[in-house]
């Protein structure tokens, strides 16, 4: 269900200067639009190049003033002139809408089952896009984006994968997040707090595995982990049934969703569904619950690889380290001013509810977002309480939305409260619920001032660690580790819904003990990782990350002498899935110094600079800056030429 | 009821995809209704040569069962009818839309000697009027007429001796022939649709209702009654069993005032059966129809025939087709595309760029 790349334009038959039809290739960037040349023309065509040939499952269209929109596919290997209808003419607006020059933005998804039988059912490498506008003659039309989803095929890697019962499991890029480890840890929970998302677990993870290899130490593969946690099931009989058949029912969910279709009707039943099963297996069957506990051990392995491997201290304070990061990543706090004025202000009056009933007045409606991420965001407004209805009525209150102008959004416009996918997110991430304006998708929302405050979870400890938001870098990260500590002081004092966790535990540590895993993590002093240091790990939840340095590669320089400072940069570029080398061997982005660095003079970066000519140098405060706002900032301020 | 024979133009394949369906739709119906179209208004300049062309027309959908010549002369017809003066020659006729040398000829005849000598033949062989006077019997159509020829029946009477050859539609249309040859005047119409809406908004307020046909064409009196009904929680998406179920609820609900006095059939769309609002009993057909399609289909069932046909032609010169359900744009292979939105009857118009026509315009 990826996305595919649209490579290149192969002809278009009217562009506008600025809006040409380059435009459609670029992704996420939907202000760029392909517009033809002149108004009133009869129709716009433009051919673009697939990446490679792939079977479609879905096109979404984002709509620039065309009346209606027709794709037509066609292999670059076969006659020019063959193109098939894979979208018949459809209608993106009508009549009135054309005249009168309103909604001429909106997005139209079209699933699979919208699409022409049989062309849909093979693989296709050119797109042909015909736009007609016959009822405004006094407008450019065109596009503004368009996004072919396809079926990654792997049939190698589905022989591979295990059979499952009658089901077999279809590897793609986002089942981490339904792996067994993600069911068993929500259940562990009790609707209580939990972890955050597995996938972002993972994917860091991976970023780790990356820089391992990338740094010469002993690879420790995701797959090492699978394969333990395969065996343990082979081992533990008793459990492997009740595992077997908790993971096929969660697999065939996955399956599901990984089929681009609308019924999302069906959906919260089947997740219900999994959730009841899950809440069997905890109640009658001890072994099964150790089983799954085990994985969720290989789980916080995960965790605790990750921010280990990427703290120097982190062998002597390893259970700081693991707190250390959720509140080190700014990002987990999308307005660190605002919020951090605010909750301290609000200390001692904060309304307090328990995580799953957070959003427990909310009836939201999803938008714009595909199976399996839409299950994701599904899954965490449930568990924290609110109400899912696959379409607007009445009593729907929020609806969680990825572009302004889809079906749903023009229906709820005025009528609810429209978010972000963020909202939920942030809400899940951090266990308190943001007023929902700051995460408002139409800015004439955001505007408005907020009417909620913010609600916090017991669990919570927020408040103290945004303190520091405008500390020193340096004096941050000490901060940080100590505050790290203080949880678990307040911890021992008389935290009831930490102690139930407790007990689970220590059953689940005999079970670690025994365990034959060779992780390096084997190495950690099991002491420490006692009851009291898991149950915080529970509460503190995993930032929710974002990518925006995926595939750019960092090169810290040895100018930057503070270790702390070198690993802080190193952290921040691998949360947000960069990569960093530790040789120059390899393709390097950016050069990593000081923000007093000073041009020239400098051997080492003049060096780095002949070998790679298109490298930039720029100030670890860049870095920092991203981190701090979470989101790419552009780089020239901080460029050092 | 037999198919009529088609000749295929070269591009078959967009004359199977979109003109056979209407050409076919049409036919059924032209087969179920004309019977009980009115002869063009005594008053028409022209009235005596439309007579004679539809009794040729007739005469070949009957006994030659050639549905396209049919429809040449009907069209003929009806060019003349609209003219306003008294055709005085072939060749004046013949500067008529749909009027050919053939008919020119014809009128030419008819204007010399009075009469026509094919009529003439036709009339004779007897063959022609027999069936005719069959098809007037509702559910008997030119195919089931040259049968029961052929088996010797010609009249009505002999009709009433063989109803053992009927099937369930055809002996009702038997039952109420004297009946259901009388049009009906446009205030039974009237009363009919106040009796329906009064009750379907008992049923459900938000039902929608309009009576199509020649009376919402504002015509004085009607052959039958055409009900299209709505409910806006009915889409096509949905599957058959909804309507089937709306359907069943208003037919019952017409039954127990005694309205419906008769079924003829019941589907999941379309009731046909028998009312009666007076003494006289009328053929009443009701349809239910997915809010998405209402206008296409009110628009369909106003008519005229010719009218529809000459909308259908427009909208395909501008790259959409329209049936009963739906107005789709052709894509630039001829794949007719997704349903467009329409909101109103006026909006088909506004999308195929045909000027708005009121229901008493479409005649």
């Amino acid at each position: 269900m990826a996305p595919v790349n649209l490579v290149k334009v192969l002809s278009v038959n009217s562009e506008d200067s600025v809006h040409n039809a380059q435009n459609l290739l670029l992704k996420d960037n939907p202000s760029k639009k392909w517009k033809c040349k002149t108004p009133g023309e009869k129709q716009a065509v433009v051919i673009l190049q697939l990446e490679k040939a792939s079977k479609i499952t879905g096109i979404d269209i984002g709509n620039e003033f065309s009346a209606f929109v027709e794709v037509l596919v066609a292999k670059s290997t076969s006659n020019e002139d063959d193109y098939k209808v894979l979208l018949v003419a459809s209608s993106l607006m009508s009549f009135d809408e054309s005249k009168n020059g309103t909604n001429t933005n909106s997005v139209k998804f079209f699933s699979h089952s919208q699409l022409s039988k049989p062309t849909v059912d093979d693989s296709w490498d050119r797109i042909k896009i015909i736009c007609t506008q016959p009822f405004n003659k006094h407008v450019q039309y065109g596009l503004s984006f368009i996004i072919v989803h396809t079926k990654a095929a792997e049939v190698s890697e589905d022989d591979k994968l295990p059979n499952l019962g009658k089901f077999t499991w279809k590897q793609t890029e986002n089942d981490d997040g339904f792996s067994a480890g993600s069911l068993f840890t929500k259940k562990k929970l009790d609707g209580g707090p939990l972890i955050e998302d597995e996938s972002k677990v993972n994917t860091g993870a991976k970023a780790t595995t990356k820089n391992l290899t990338d740094s010469g130490e002993p690879p420790k593969t995701k797959l090492d982990r699978n394969s333990n946690s395969e065996k343990k099931k082979v081992k533990d009989t008793g459990s492997a049934s009740k595992t077997k058949d908790t993971d096929s029912n969660s697999r065939r969910t996955v399956k599901n969703r990984l089929i681009y279709d609308d019924d999302d009707e069906e959906e919260p039943t089947r997740s219900q569904k999994r959730k009841k099963l899950n809440t069997s297996d905890n109640k009658n069957d001890d072994i099964s619950s150790q089983s799954k506990a085990s994985i969720l051990n290989s789980e916080e392995n995960k965790v605790t690889n990750r921010i280990s491997l990427n703290e120097p201290s982190s062998s002597t304070k390893n259970d700081s380290g693991k707190i250390s990061v959720p509140s080190n990543l700014p990002t987990t706090d999308p307005i660190p001013s605002a919020s951090s004025s605010s909750s301290r202000k609000r200390k001692v009056e904060r309304e307090i509810k328990n995580f799953y009933e957070l959003l427990e007045d909310v009836v939201f409606v999803i938008s714009g977002f595909e199976n399996p991420y839409r299950g994701q965001l599904r899954s965490k407004a449930l568990e924290m309480g609110a109400k899912y209805k696959p379409d607007w009525n009445s009593a729907c209150t929020h609806l969680i939305c990825a572009f302004p102008n889809t079906p749903k959004f023009q229906q709820v416009q005025g009528k609810g409260k429209i978010v972000k996918k963020e909202w939920i997110e942030e809400c899940y991430a951090q266990k308190r619920r943001f007023p929902w304006r700051r995460f408002a998708l139409d800015r004439k929302d955001k505007k408005k001032p907020e009417s909620e405050d913010e609600i916090f979870t017991n669990a919570d400890d927020v408040p103290e660690e945004s303190d520091c938001d405008t500390d020193e870098e340096v004096n941050r990260i000490q901060q940080k580790k100590k505050k790290a500590a203080n949880p678990l002081n307040d911890d021992s004092d008389s935290d009831t819904t930490s102690k139930r966790p407790q007990r689970k535990r220590t059953k689940v540590l005999s079970v670690y003990d025994e365990d034959t895993d060779i992780d390096e993590e084997e190495e950690k002093p099991i002491p420490k990782k006692n009851s009291r240091d898991t149950s915080i790990t529970e509460k503190l939840p995993l930032p929710y990350l974002p990518d925006f340095f995926s595939g750019k590669t960092f090169y810290i320089s040895s100018l930057i002498k503070s270790p702390e400072a070198k690993a802080y940069l190193q952290r921040c570029v691998i949360a947000y899935k960069g990569t960093v080398v530790l040789d120059l061997v390899k393709k390097i982005d950016f050069v990593l110094v000081d923000n007093d660095y000073e041009p020239g003079g400098h051997r080492s970066i003049e060096l780095i600079k002949e070998n790679h000519p298109d490298v930039l140098i720029v100030q670890q405060e860049w870095i920092r800056e991203c981190s701090a706002l979470g989101q790419l900032v552009p780089h020239d301020k901080y460029v050092c030429e | 009821m037999a198919y009529p024979q088609f000749h295929l133009n070269r591009n078959k394949g967009l004359y199977i995809r979109l003109i056979l369906p209407l050409v076919l739709s049409r036919f059924y119906r032209v087969s179920s209704m004309s019977k009980r179209k009115a002869p063009s208004s005594e008053d028409n300049p022209n009235h005596d040569f439309c007579e004679f062309l539809m009794e040729l027309a007739e005469n070949e959908r009957n006994v030659n069962r050639n549905i396209h010549k049919y429809n040449a002369y009907r069209k003929a017809a009806a060019s003349l009818a609209a003219h306003a003066t008294r055709i005085k020659s072939g060749k004046e006729a013949s500067k008529l839309e749909g009027v050919g040398q053939k008919i020119a000829q014809k009128i030419d005849e008819f204007l010399e000697t009075g009469k026509l000598a094919k009529l003439e033949k036709i009339r004779e062989d007897g063959v022609g009027p027999a069936i005719s006077t069959l098809t007037r019997v509702s559910g008997i159509g030119p195919a089931k007429a040259k049968e029961l020829y052929d088996l010797g029946i010609r009249t009505i009477e002999e009709l009433k001796l063989h109803e053992n050859k009927l099937n369930h539609h055809q002996r009702i249309g038997l039952k109420y022939f004297e009946d259901f040859e009388k049009r009906i005047p446009r205030d039974e119409i009237k009363q009919v649709e106040e009796i329906i809406s009064s009750e379907l908004t008992k049923l459900d307020k938000d039902f929608q209702i309009t009576i199509c046909g020649s009376y919402r064409r504002g015509k004085a009196e009607s052959g039958d009654m055409d009900v299209l009904i709505t409910h806006p929680n009915y889409t096509s998406d949905m599957p058959k069993s909804k309507s089937e179920a709306l359907l069943k609820q208003v037919v019952s609900a017409l039954q127990k005032i005694e309205l419906i006095t008769d079924t003829i059939s019941v589907g999941d769309v379309k009731f046909m059966g028998v009312c009666k609002p007076k003494d006289t009993a009328r053929r009443l057909d009701i349809r239910v129809t997915p809010i998405d399609q209402y206008f296409c289909a009110v628009l369909y069932f106003t008519g005229s025939d010719m009218f529809n046909k000459q909308m259908r032609a427009h909208a395909l010169q501008n790259n959409f087709t329209l049936n009963e359900y739906c107005l789709r744009p052709i894509g630039s292979t001829g794949v007719p595309g997704a349903p467009v939105p329409i909101s109103s009857e006026k909006n088909i118009f506004e999308y195929i760029d045909f000027p708005y026509k009121l229901p008493e315009e479409r005649n």
